[in-house]
């Protein structure tokens, strides 16, 4: 169930002058639900003061700079016990200060985050000690839920004793309680303000005081034990490479894996979507593919001085022409080394899937899987502490189109084993085995809160070849080239010829596009082909490739960044190091569409920059000899939307549906039915402030596709069916 | 031609369990008059119409302070209860109004639309239908997922334009569970045509709403029976012209 206003089961407010008094509740708490206090020490300009944390909180953040003399603090009991009614608050100070508390009962909170991770922003008018008429919380960083409570406390010191009362609160804020008090030489107040926030990004909130007071304002993003996150992929493959050449091959980025054993190979037969599958095939041999923490080249899990990796969530899809004749291990997460990890394998005496933590017990699957068709595997690896954790599911029919969730199973657990970040995942085997399996549609992140990824499809975005690259600089800087050499003057459409043929061609007859000239400001544009995912797919991620290349050894450098029409990604690959091309090579390098995808910076991917989807390549500091790409690539991560029932009449005969991105609840389409006979209805609804009506007929089904980007885009939806006979 | 008249409105109930949203308070079950019962649940929790009663529409709100809004009905006969309405789930608030004077056959409405008003703020338009036929009792209803903690003045300042008598008739919220409530008023639309959307204002918090109209239609007293001989003359007359 997601967080929502519901989960504030309830809250007061109130204040007491003096070193001790209580903060309470009108009714009893209910045992396991949250206790936030939000407490101000307020009024009185002459005297510093401070609070204690409550006996049984942890103290979340603590403001003693406010104006100097006064002083704010939020506490959090994580499970409160059944009936508490009151908390003792104490501080300290003297003069009139006065302690305005405010606090709130909330449920099913998710409160496993690490320390500071709560999106949080205390702000104050220090400084000027100018008494203002608004009161700005500050901006928080990025929250990442789609369905969260924004809680905004402000504080307010009168100049006087005039009291301070708020309002206006903007960013769809809206007060849920408010105390003043009347004290000299200072009157002083505090409000808090709340909204569901159902929107990835930071969160502020402004609001007006009168009289013009001294103040502060603090906000608190918090989040549901099952609330929507952003997806946040770091980890992407879909085969759509088109090669198994030069899969580990990068010098200044990550590779598409960052090592293999065996041969893998990319091919044609059985994609599950796209137009390539990974395919895995051993004999009384180990095969593998593999991303890694490291530092050169710079890992897909990144470099050590990255954060660490602390949970890994993936998203895999295995494919069997037959069922393996012995046990066969197919993905693995070592922390430090393979015994100290999570190794799920195919179980051949039961046909299931089992998942097993260092040396524990093996958990199976409820049930077997099938040859000939596509199975997915969800999975959630924890290993923060000793006891390593692995929640994971089953997707029995993984098949495109199929719409049958994944099963959940036993979460497997394995006590004495050592604390850590991951240090490598893989697919595969690690120990000789007799195999064959195709691997398709790979999504995986170091972000906690994604489980389960569930139904992906990783599809090919290509250079658009209607678009129109172009020079940002001077154009005399860029070359196309063809005969792995031959230089041409740059031209739109020569660049977009060049850059098409995935997987490229290397050697005599490549082509592509080169820097010839250093200019650390100058690139090139490309628009890249686009993907419209409504009415039936919701926008996850994506993953960009390129492949190098350079005129002879000793090569120079280009940098790659990325835009979605909103920001340049400041990726720096390829900025200070010889990127290692050459004319003779398939040299990969890949981008996370994020802007900054190893410290768990949250992006959400949305239609309006899909379609502005460009990679910019250029920033050259050094073009001698010359160096540039054969083409670009950006792998897709789309889930089919899903489907909820919105509005029905006369026992189910006119239906309004939605189809939803599971994650951040924007529309994808709404679609109508209509019952056989004569009657059909009305359906309309505003979309971005825009109305719009659409008559279905009788005995149809009618879908009208949103796009929306997220779930505030919709603000009105109805059905009138057609007057009754 | 009448107007449809409201009769009564029930006490509500609310629960955590099964239900029964009364008759008002001294009725008999009269045949013919029409109950119709919103209730108010949360987003995934579903009500099953009691026996003899069927669904009208419900209408889901799915983010925010989530809600579903339910209107079911019956035709009433001598005799009948007040039923019990099935445990939906995670709360459940229901309150039944009686109507007199609508059609006796069919489907008691001429219309009804259902809507989402998904912004958060206090005030709440619902919109109108247009209706086909003359005399329509209005139904306008609204509900939001507030705890309301037993709130009966979540709603004020009703007011359509296009309508006669506008009165409240129902505001009631529940903080069982993670609580909610509705909102319900009617008015008079005596000519057929466009009803306007009903605006009110809450007293609550600001909310996402799940908002329904019902167009209650009267019963058309029937034509008076034309003299035999005349019956035998008009079909002659028609077959002879099919001739």
């Amino acid at each position: 169930m997601p967080l929502t206003l519901d989960n504030i089961i309830q809250q007061d407010i109130g204040n007491f002058s003096g070193s001790s008094g209580n903060a309470t509740l009108p009714a009893g708490t209910q045992a396991g639900n949250a206790v936030v206090i939000i407490v101000g020490l307020l009024g009185d300009n002459a005297s510093g003061g401070f609070i204690n944390a409550p006996a049984g909180f942890t103290q979340v953040k603590q403001a003693s700079t406010f104006l100097q003399w006064n002083d704010v603090g939020v506490f959090i009991k994580p499970s409160a016990s059944a009936d508490e009614t009151s908390w003792a608050l104490t501080v300290g100070g003297g003069g009139g200060l006065q302690t305005i508390w405010a606090v709130l009962e909330m449920s099913d909170l998710d409160l496993d985050w690490p320390a500071g991770d709560i999106p949080y922003k205390w702000t104050y008018l220090s400084g000027t000690e100018t008494a203002a008429a608004t009161i700005p919380s500050g901006t928080t960083g990025v929250s990442e839920t789609f369905d969260g409570v924004a809680v905004a406390a402000f504080f307010a010191t009168s100049t006087d004793t005039n009291v301070p009362a708020f309002s206006s609160y903007d960013n769809g804020f809206f007060e849920i309680a408010e105390r003043s008090a009347a004290t000299s030489p200072n009157a002083c107040a505090m409000a808090l303000a709340a909204k569901a926030q159902q929107v990835v990004g930071p969160v502020s909130c402004t609001a007006s005081v009168s009289p013009n007071s001294y103040g502060g304002a603090l906000m608190l993003v918090f989040t549901g034990l099952d609330s929507h996150h952003a997806a946040n992929l770091t980890a992407i493959f879909g085969a759509e490479v088109g090669t198994a050449t030069g899969l580990t091959s990068a010098v200044d980025g990550p590779a598409p894996f960052d090592a293999v054993t065996g041969t893998p190979e990319i091919v044609t037969t059985h994609p599950r979507s796209g137009s390539y599958a990974l395919k895995l095939s051993a004999s009384a041999a180990a095969e593998n593919v593999r991303w890694l923490r490291q530092d050169a080249p710079r890992g897909t899990l990144g470099t050590t001085t990255d954060n660490p990796v602390t949970m890994w969530t993936k998203r895999l899809h295995f494919y069997f022409e037959d069922l393996p004749a012995a046990d066969t291990e197919l993905f693995f997460a070592e922390v430090g080394s393979h015994a100290n990890g999570l190794v799920g394998r195919y179980v051949s005496a039961t046909q299931k899937i089992g998942v097993k933590i260092g040396s524990g017990s093996e958990v199976l699957s409820d049930a077997a899987i099938a040859a000939d068709q596509y199975f997915g595997v969800d999975i959630e690896y924890d290993p923060r502490t000793t006891t390593h954790t692995c929640r994971w599911a089953v997707d029995y029919d993984a098949t495109v189109g199929d719409t049958t969730g994944g099963v959940a199973q036993t979460t497997a657990s394995t006590a004495g084993m050592t604390a850590g970040g991951v240090t490598a995942v893989g697919i595969g085997s690690t120990a000789a085995a007799t195999f064959t399996v195709w691997v398709d549609d790979i999504g995986a992140t170091r972000h906690r809160k994604t489980y389960p990824i569930d139904d992906i499809q990783v599809l090919p975005i290509k250079v658009d070849p209607a678009g129109t690259p172009s020079v940002s600089g001077s154009s005399t800087n860029f070359r196309t080239f063809t005969n792995n050499g031959t230089l041409a003057t740059w031209t739109a459409a020569g660049t977009r010829t060049a850059l098409d043929d995935i997987p490229p061609t290397i050697g005599a007859s490549a082509d592509g596009l080169a820097q010839i000239t250093v200019a650390l400001t100058d690139y090139v544009l490309i628009p890249m082909e686009t993907f419209t995912g409504a009415p039936d797919y919701a926008l996850m991620g994506g993953r960009w490739y390129w492949a190098g290349w350079a005129s002879s050894g000793n090569p120079g450098n280009i940098q790659f960044k990325p835009d979605d029409g909103v920001t340049e990604f400041a990726t720096h690959i390829g900025s200070a190091t010889d990127c290692g091309f050459d004319d003779t090579s398939l040299i990969w390098t890949t981008y996370i569409h994020n802007p900054s995808p190893t410290q768990e910076s949250a992006y959400a991917l949305t239609q309006s920059k899909m379609n502005a989807l460009a990679a910019k390549f250029g920033f050259s500091a050094d073009a001698n000899p010359d160096c540039g790409i054969h083409c670009v690539l950006f792998e897709l991560v789309v889930q089919p939307a899903i489907v909820y029932g919105v509005m029905s009449g006369e026992d189910g005969a006119f239906n309004v549906y939605v189809r939803q991105d599971r994650r951040s609840g924007a529309v994808v389409s709404y679609l109508g039915t209509t019952p056989p006979g004569t009657r059909g209805m009305t359906m309309y609804g505003t979309v971005d402030a825009v109305d719009w009506t659409q008559y279905v007929d009788p005995n149809t089904t009618y879908e009208k596709a949103i796009g929306a980007d997220s779930i505030a885009n919709v603000t009105a939806i109805g059905m009138t069916p057609d007057p009754t006979e | 031609m009448a107007m449809p008249t409201v009769v009564g409105v029930g006490a509500s109930a609310a629960g955590q369990a099964a239900i029964t949203p009364a008759f008002p308070g001294g009725y008999t079950a009269t045949a013919d008059d029409i109950a119709v019962t919103f209730c108010e649940t949360e987003s995934g929790d579903t009500v099953t119409p009691p026996t003899g009663w069927a669904a009208v529409t419900n209408v889901t709100v799915s983010s925010g302070t989530v809600t579903r809004l339910w209107a079911i009905w019956r035709r009433i006969q001598a005799g009948d209860t007040a039923p019990t309405i099935a445990d939906a789930g995670n709360h459940d608030i229901g309150r039944m109004i009686i109507v007199r004077g609508c059609v006796t056959t069919g489907n008691p409405w001429d219309v009804f639309t259902t809507s989402t008003e998904l912004v958060a703020d206090t005030s709440v338009s619902i919109p109108g239908v247009t209706t086909s036929v003359p005399n329509c009792l209005m139904l306008y209803a609204v509900s939001t997922g507030q705890d309301g903690s037993s709130s009966t003045t979540a709603y004020s300042a009703w007011a359509n334009a296009s309508l006669t008598n506008v009165t409240e008739r129902m505001d009631n919220y529940t903080a069982l569970g993670l609580g909610g409530g509705f909102g319900m008023a009617t008015g008079e639309k005596a000519a057929a045509g466009a009803t306007g959307a009903m605006t009110a204002t809450l007293a609550l918090t600001a909310n996402f709403k799940a908002l329904m109209t019902i167009a209650l239609k009267e019963q058309v007293a029937a034509a008076a029976t034309p003299p035999s001989t005349y019956l035998v003359r008009s079909q002659a007359v028609n077959r002879s012209y099919h001739y």
